[in-house]
């Protein structure tokens, strides 16, 4: 019987990366010169810091557990009361207040006058104002004033564009 | 079956009978490593220990919450790089400057403080550091001063080893590079 030769093995299957090599050397040197130019960071600590630091943890777990002490006069509660007394200022002012009515009659005539003068109403929006039944009360049209009069008055200040547009 | 030491302290950590007791012992078991691990991202030592007592707290209070999933250490190192990152966030927020400017911040104050006894080439070591991106300077930061393996870095940042080291050998370089120039 023939014996089966098995071929020598000439490669594990095993790689690394490329460039693995020199980039380990050159990442370890770094280190290691870093190192030994720097070994420590140079920070410290108080002393005794370590040795009290248990007890300062374990207070303040215990201030934890015991829950936070309760302030009676906390912002927010001050910031409820103060709406609450300002709604019901506010509340009595808009219903338990007597309201002072203003009448056309508590007007005085001249601030009427000045209204009319400043808001510059147009003679339309003037006579919109009124219906025909207040202006057919009005009796100042035929008081005091002559036909000669308003004839003056008429020659003297309209145009006669004015008469035949109105 | 073989109940770990770490186990164990868990299970004690989780129980109101015995809480109290193995707290105090986990303090005395790390508080150094994770003052250490805070001091390096923070600086200030007074900042350090506000960080480190927060970090405690929050441990003891969350704790329940501990599932398991990686080491109880991996899991204290993370609140603590949380904490950490937080705070620096927090003052940069309240001072209106960027986080790295609150770092070349806490570089320029490391020649007036007492608690930093380091020398020239100690100082810009620090200043190399602060230079980073922050990844890279806490992955430095983790292998240089406080010797953390890689495999426990990847646990505590949920980042893969090989991206790790590929940080920190670039993270070598850069600093080399700036030792060189200054």
């Amino acid at each position: 019987m023939e014996k089966q030769r098995i071929e020598p093995i000439k490669n594990n299957g095993f790689k690394v990366p490329d460039n693995y090599f020199n980039a380990f050397e050159q990442n370890m040197l770094s280190e290691i010169k870093l190192k030994e130019k720097i070994n420590t960071s140079g920070f410290n600590v108080p002393k005794g810091y370590f040795e009290s630091l248990d007890q300062t943890i374990h207070n303040l777990v215990v201030e934890k557990r015991q829950g936070k002490a309760i302030n009676l006069f906390s912002w927010k509660k001050i910031a409820y009361a103060t709406s609450i007394a300002a709604s019901l200022i506010l509340m009595f002012n808009v219903f338990f207040t007597k309201k002072e009515v203003l009448t056309l009659d508590s007007v005085e005539t001249a601030s009427i006058e000045n209204y009319i003068l400043n808001e510059d109403l147009e003679t339309n929006e003037f006579a919109s104002l009124f219906s025909k039944e207040d202006l057919a009360n009005v009796s100042l049209i035929n008081d005091g004033y002559s036909s000669q009069n308003l004839e003056n008055y008429v020659f003297d200040n309209l145009e006669i564009d004015d008469i035949t547009t109105n | 079956m073989y109940v770990t030491p770490e186990y164990q302290l868990v299970e004690q950590l989780k129980s109101t009978d015995t809480i109290e007791l193995a707290f105090k012992e986990l303090v005395t078991l790390y508080k150094e490593r994770l003052y250490w691990h805070i001091r390096h991202i923070v600086k200030s030592h007074d900042d350090a220990d506000d960080v480190l007592q927060n970090t405690f707290i929050k441990i003891y209070k969350n704790i329940n919450s501990f599932k398991g999933d990686s080491k109880l250490f991996s899991w204290m190192y993370r609140i603590a790089t949380n904490e950490a990152i937080t705070f620096i966030n927090k003052k940069a927020k309240r001072l209106q400057i960027s986080n790295e400017e609150i770092q070349q911040l806490a570089i320029e104050k490391l020649t007036a403080d007492v608690y930093f006894e380091g020398d020239d080439i100690q100082l810009s070591l620090q200043k190399a550091i602060a230079i980073l991106p922050q990844k890279q300077q806490l992955v430095f930061n983790m292998k240089y001063f406080e010797n953390l393996k890689f495999k426990d870095m990847s646990d505590i940042l949920e980042t893969s080893e090989g991206s790790l080291k590929t940080s920190y050998h670039i993270a070598v370089k850069k600093i080399e590079q700036y030792l060189t120039s200054n």
